[in-house]
């Protein structure tokens, strides 16, 4: 790992300290108290910034003047103008007892969210964020109120993660609408949501969501200190973060959870995890992430038990087919021939007949072809998507094979395996990098080759940690509690208690068994 | 030690892509053989014939070729060396492929081998690690083993399996067994008891399996009939599913056919007062009722108990035969000494170099054989033809 570390060193080199200098002036320097200075400042700051307005209007039979300064389109202009123009410009009770500031905050203003500010820099980011800042002549006070315009998309459901049966909802890009859709379903004052602000440029807001009783402190704790800790100058997708807070800087298995589904992060803040939500990304992540979850998927606890058991089973055989069947096929064709039965080495001896290549590089040469196809499928606009499915199946998988060019065989083997690495989406990246390796070691060693890389995948994971939780729970170390939601799912009112690796001990109860009593039952 | 990492990691990149091809071997890049045939030449010399297949025309469904059906769809190379492996290595010269042992179905054994003494031609296919011990193993008679193997079967277009299937066919004819490469080993390697080899001859189209060879050692010593196969089947307590041909219990001119649902056999050792051993063999039968030619109603007690009794004759005499066919040519294969091995060690230490010429030959065996008939088919009775 030094070396990595070395290499990291040497190729991510990070200048910060002048940036942080000047970070730290701005943000100690006061609103000044007259209005023209202030404006002056501002406009400096807004410099060719065409979208920044500036509303000044009088206030009272003092004539107090005032200055409203605002992002246009980002602010919702009938808000803005209702709530807090109208009031202020209509106001003739002069009450001279208390000053102009707390006249506005108690008695004019009519927006539900305003806030104090003191620091220059503070307004200048409340205003960057959509809020309209009110700067009042002579005090060094200025208001923040909220009447940032709602966005453009509305709750609908996400193209990533489709479910039949249960919640259809998904995040958005905005921010609020993301945690409300977590406070609709858990309406709890336990349920906490910290805001930080993230990324020098961007000052992405970011909230760090967990039930306070039900994560383990420690690991709360860890996710705001990795947090904290993250110094970079923009932070324009979740994925970003996701880089920063690993566990291991390289790591090649996904670590943190990804969802775009309210109802599955909600499950997850339940089970004692930590969300992180970023303004701007759909995406919300989960930590500590486990092997296990990229089994788990929200229908197999809605539905039926023994379905959903299956389905569990199902996908770990896909994993399982997705990286080793391509290695597998290419181990027995070029070494162990002796394994076969031997109909199957008849059928597959005929379609290997005159193919010019070995095995392994007609293996290779597929998957690459299918990874282009997928890549390409990606990728392209839709519209044209359609061609490139008709180019992959026809001309390339079809034509091969009648060419001899490929033996059919291999167009089963890589179409199948592509198919089931689809399956496990959190893992499918990683299932194509396995899949050539693996192919790789099966070309050189044979069945040998596969056991050796086998051995090294395992002893990877098993090594592996997630904020302190083992990445293999509940199989290694083995926590049978805890197999009650592995490759088996038991009903949900057999599912007593949150996970032992990751809830809180003191917070464990989940359930108090099926509430229907055996008299219940008779009846 | 830094310095040293890209050079081990070039060693290890290295290591998977040039050696790439050590031991390889592509299924594309070997010649699959279906059936081997060991013959004896009158100078002692092997000659060991090879079919090998061409898997395009052999694949069931015809694959792409479509109408290719009478291409022919396999070739069988032999050639004569001293030894059973230069033989076959010396049919490279001929064949373009290596040829690989494993996928073969069954080796064929010349008469002459056997009765010269298998040992020798069958070390190589022990010795070697390509070869699988499930192959059966079959003992040509009448013709040499190549002639089977050059045998083109209408039905099947891999001669080879096609004599494999003919051969675990004996299950249900119970007039031959089905012995495995790895068996014949077992058989030649253990005390007080004998290899029995089924024969295979060539009839008009098509091969057939019937009847056994029975060694002593690994020589040929004599010749079961399928009776004789069947008796000794029931003896040694292989499961059959076979029928048997029994006399009407009314009349005896007419025939009756059991078929066998269930057999046990149990063999037990005793001891006469000299000290001799005396052997008894408890066999247990299930039985239905599959044909009848007569139609006598089948539901009377009396009828049925008298049709038993015929059986376990007709099972008793067939064991019988086959233990005095094989006493007489002094072969175990019943594993009598095996079993006196297995009670009385000393006993078999003092006496088994003797064992099969002096002893075997004249001892006892008792023979009891209980039928139960458990069911009459779907008709009670046949059909009263008006």
């Amino acid at each position: 790992m030094s070396m990595l570390d070395k290499f990291s060193k040497k190729f991510f080199v990070k200048s910060k300290k002048n940036d942080q200098e000047q970070n730290q002036e701005n943000i100690e320097e006061k609103i000044p108290k007259a209005l023209a200075d202030v404006k002056q400042r501002l406009k400096q700051e807004f410099e060719l910034c065409d979208d920044f307005s500036i509303r000044e209007i009088e206030f009272g039979k003092q004539k107090a003047k005032l200055a409203i300064m605002f992002i246009e389109g980002f602010t919702d202009k009938h808000v803005l103008s209702q709530n807090v123009i109208e009031p202020i410009i209509q106001y003739c009770d002069d009450n001279k007892e208390i000053t102009v500031v707390e006249q506005l905050e108690k008695n004019v203003i009519s927006a539900s969210d305003i806030a104090k500010l003191s620091s220059l820099q503070e307004s200048i980011d409340a205003i960057l964020d959509g809020n309209a800042v009110l700067y009042i002549d002579g005090s060094e006070k200025a208001f923040k109120v909220g009447v940032r315009a709602p966005e453009k998309r509305a709750v609908e459901q996400p193209d990533t993660e489709v479910s039949i049966k249960g919640p259809r909802e998904g995040f958005t890009e905005n921010l609020k609408t993301n945690t409300i859709l977590l406070r609709r379903k858990i309406k709890n004052t336990r349920f906490k949501i910290e805001e930080i602000k993230l990324g020098e440029q961007t000052k992405t807001n970011v909230v760090i969501c967990y039930i306070q009783g039900v994560a383990k402190d420690e690991i709360i704790d860890e996710v705001r200190k990795r947090l904290s800790k993250i110094k970079t100058d923009a932070i324009l997708a979740t994925g970003y973060i996701e880089q920063y807070i690993q566990d291991d800087k390289f790591s090649v298995f996904p670590m943190v959870g990804n969802s775009e589904k309210p109802d599955k992060v909600a499950a997850k803040l339940l089970e004692g995890r930590v969300a992180i939500i970023a303004d701007g990304t759909p995406t919300v992540l989960t930590v500590p992430f486990l092997f296990v979850e990229t089994i788990q998927v929200p229908e197999d606890y809605f539905g039926e038990y023994y379905f959903g058991t299956f389905s569990r089973l199902l996908r770990l055989l896909a994993l399982f087919i997705a990286i080793y069947l391509p290695a597998g096929y290419v181990a027995l064709t070029m070494f162990h021939q002796k394994i076969i039965p031997f109909n199957l080495m008849i059928t597959m001896a005929a379609a290997r007949q005159g193919i010019p290549f070995s095995s392994f590089l007609e293996a290779l040469f597929m998957i690459i072809v299918f990874e282009i196809l997928r890549e390409a499928g990606i990728r392209m606009p839709r519209a044209i998507g359609q061609a490139v499915s008709i180019v992959g199946a026809i001309v390339l998988g079809d034509a091969a094979v009648s060419a001899g060019i490929a033996s059919a065989p291999i167009v089963i083997i890589t179409a199948l395996s592509g198919i089931c690495s689809f399956i496990n989406p959190p893992l499918m990246k990683i299932n194509t990098i396995l899949r050539i390796v693996y192919l790789i070691a099966a070309n050189a060693l044979g069945i040998l080759g596969i056991t050796i890389l086998t051995i090294v995948v395992f002893t990877y994971l098993c090594n592996k940690r997630v904020f302190g939780v083992p990445y293999l729970t509940p199989f290694s170390p083995l926590t049978t509690e805890d197999l009650k939601d592995s490759f088996i799912v038991v009903p949900i009112w057999a599912m007593l208690s949150r996970p032992k690796a990751i809830a809180n001990d003191n917070n464990r109860v989940r359930t108090k068994g099926k509430s229907l009593s055996k008299e219940d039952e008779d009846l | 030690v830094i310095k040293k990492i890209p050079l081990s990691l070039l060693t290890i990149v290295m290591l998977f892509i040039l050696t790439g091809c050590f031991g390889a071997k592509d299924l594309r890049e070997v010649s699959i053989s279906t059936a081997f045939a060991i013959d004896r030449e009158q100078d002692g010399r092997y000659t060991v014939s090879v079919q090998i297949i061409k898997p395009s025309a052999a694949q069931a469904s015809g694959g792409k070729g479509g109408g290719g059906g009478d291409e022919k769809s396999f070739l069988v190379v032999s050639n004569t060396e001293d030894t059973v492996f230069a033989a076959l290595r010396g049919m490279l010269d001929r064949v373009k492929d290596k040829i690989f042992y494993s996928s073969a179905q069954v080796i064929v054994i010349g008469e002459g081998v056997a009765k010269a003494g298998v040992g020798d031609a069958i070390d190589f296919l022990l010795r070697d690690h390509e070869t699988q011990y499930r192959t059966l193993v079959a003992v040509a008679k009448g013709v040499t083993a190549k002639e089977i193997i050059e045998q083109k079967f209408e039905l099947s277009k891999v001669p080879g399996a096609y004599i494999q299937g003919t051969i675990k066919n004996s299950i249900s004819t119970g007039f031959t067994q089905e012995v495995m490469l790895l068996e014949v080993a077992r058989e030649l390697a253990t005390q007080g008891r004998d290899l029995c080899l089924p024969t295979i001859t060539k009839s008009g189209d098509t091969t057939k399996t019937a009847g056994s060879v029975v060694f002593l050692e690994d020589k040929q010593v004599g010749l079961l009939d399928n009776y004789e196969v069947r008796g000794f089947l029931f003896a040694t307590g292989e499961k059959l599913n076979t029928i048997i041909e029994v006399e009407s219990p009314t009349d005896a001119k007419k025939k009756m056919n059991i078929e066998i649902h269930q057999n046990t056999a149990k063999k037990k050792l005793e001891w006469t007062e000299e000290g001799k051993p005396v052997f008894s063999i408890d066999i247990k039968v299930k039985a239905n009722i599959s044909e009848q030619s007569d139609s006598t109603d089948m539901e009377e007690d009396e009828f049925i108990k008298k049709l038993e009794q015929n059986c376990n004759k007709k099972i008793k005499d067939d064991i019988m035969a086959s233990i005095k066919k094989c006493q007489s040519c002094n072969s175990d294969i019943f594993g009598f000494g095996a079993k006196v091995f297995d009670k009385n060690p000393n006993y078999w230490k003092d006496t088994k170099e003797k064992w099969n010429n002096e002893i075997y030959p004249n001892i006892d065996v008792k023979v009891d054989v209980d039928t139960k008939i458990l069911r009459t088919g779907l008709v009670k009775k046949s059909l009263n033809i008006q």
